[in-house]
């Protein structure tokens, strides 16, 4: 019973993330994309407790919460990310739009080279305001960012796995 | 609780099998992901005790109704609230609202989850395949270096950002990926998209029109 009540709880929460998702980040700019993830996540991880409250399954809602935690984490890393920074999708993409003609790395490097993928990046970055731009220079905002954890995670994972730091 | 700590343990377990292949594998300059299939090996192992242990769990309960009466007890008041929300009587009806306190369900760490545990496992793999991914097939990202080169030198202008980055690291090799992932072919010196490659573009594209965003990277 309670497994049904987690279950669904989760599919409902991870629901209600998606339909968020559309709507708000439809109306939102691309590079303002950051900081509405993390209001996103915060707004729909209210609805297991929601629904758990009402019926008093705390547990069953904390057990959701931590499922709606991983899945938000993995469409995020796995899907949205490959989606929206990935340098590969961008340079086929590129070489889709050139059709059957197909494109040359000199004509790829004219549209997308490392200034074009920098100046992106930064303005990601600006926006969200994980870094500053004061008398030309760019600094960090504050020691922890948004990359921090997952970037520990990536070190940490690749420390066990080859002994090596990264 | 219990299904949830044995899934953690059967995920450590296979984790650490997973790390001591990967480097017996690494030692010989092989890198493939089919190491991964440890985790398959782990699912298996979770839900065949998993179904051994709901079924000794039932099985107990029927022939001695103390032995497994908290797990039970707590199903039925679990019914007893799901019925009253919903305004559908419970089966049986034999359970009084008088028989249900405000704690006996809704802080239990006790109820017994065997589904969610091994939901709880393959969520657990999938995110440890993510982050064992992402630093083999991408190198670093440009995003988490220009952080790190902040986090290491202050402040820095742009000129000398763009130093550390070169089109030979950021574009080359990551076509040179594509190809050997048969996403493009390389025809007089003209790169083009193989059908793989225009079956993932349309994917995508869909993908960004729900969202109406322009292209990415």
């Amino acid at each position: 019973m309670m497994d049904k009540f987690i279950i669904i709880n989760t599919l409902i929460s991870i629901t209600v993330y998606f339909i968020l998702h559309i709507i708000i980040l439809r109306k939102n700019k691309q590079n303002e994309i950051f900081k509405w993830l993390v209001y996103l996540y915060l707004m729909a991880g209210f609805s297991p407790f929601l629904i758990g409250w009402r019926g008093g399954f705390i547990f069953g809602s904390f057990v959701s919460w931590i499922f709606y935690t991983f899945l938000v984490l993995i469409y995020v890393l796995a899907i949205l990310g490959v989606m929206e920074s990935s340098i590969r999708i961008r340079l086929l993409k590129e070489i889709y739009d050139a059709g059957i003609r197909g494109i040359s790395l000199k004509q790829i490097l004219k549209k997308y080279n490392k200034d074009v993928i920098l100046h992106k990046r930064l303005q990601r970055f600006l926006s969200a305001g994980e870094i500053s731009f004061y008398e030309g220079k760019y600094m960090l905002e504050n020691k922890f960012t948004a990359y921090t954890l997952p970037d520990l995670a990536i070190k940490s994972i690749w420390k066990l796995y080859t002994g090596e730091k990264l | 609780m219990l299904y949830l700590a044995l899934n953690l343990f059967i995920f450590v377990v296979c984790s650490i099998l997973h790390i001591g292949i990967h480097r017996f594998f690494a030692k010989r300059g092989i890198f493939t992901l089919k190491t991964a299939f440890i985790f398959i090996l782990g699912l298996i192992v979770s839900i065949y005790i998993t179904t051994s242990l709901t079924l000794t769990n039932s099985m107990s309960f029927r022939a001695d109704p103390p032995a497994g009466g908290a797990v039970e007890e707590s199903s039925r008041v679990l019914w007893w609230k799901i019925s009253r929300l919903s305004g559908i009587p419970p089966d049986g009806g034999d359970l009084h609202s008088s028989d249900v306190t405000s704690d006996s369900v809704g802080m239990t760490w006790n109820v017994s989850i065997p589904y969610s545990g091994i939901i709880f496992y393959i969520l657990m793999v999938g995110v440890l395949i993510i982050f064992y991914t992402t630093p083999s097939f991408s190198n670093i990202s440009p995003s988490t270096m220009i952080l790190r080169l902040l986090k290491k030198n202050g402040k820095m202008s742009y000129q000398k950002l763009s130093g550390y980055f070169s089109d030979e690291s950021l574009i080359n090799l990551r076509l040179k990926d594509l190809h050997q992932d048969g996403l493009i072919f390389l025809e007089k010196d003209k790169f083009k998209v193989t059908p793989k490659g225009n079956r993932i573009v349309k994917t995508i594209d869909f993908y960004r029109k729900l969202f109406g965003w322009s292209v990415g990277g």
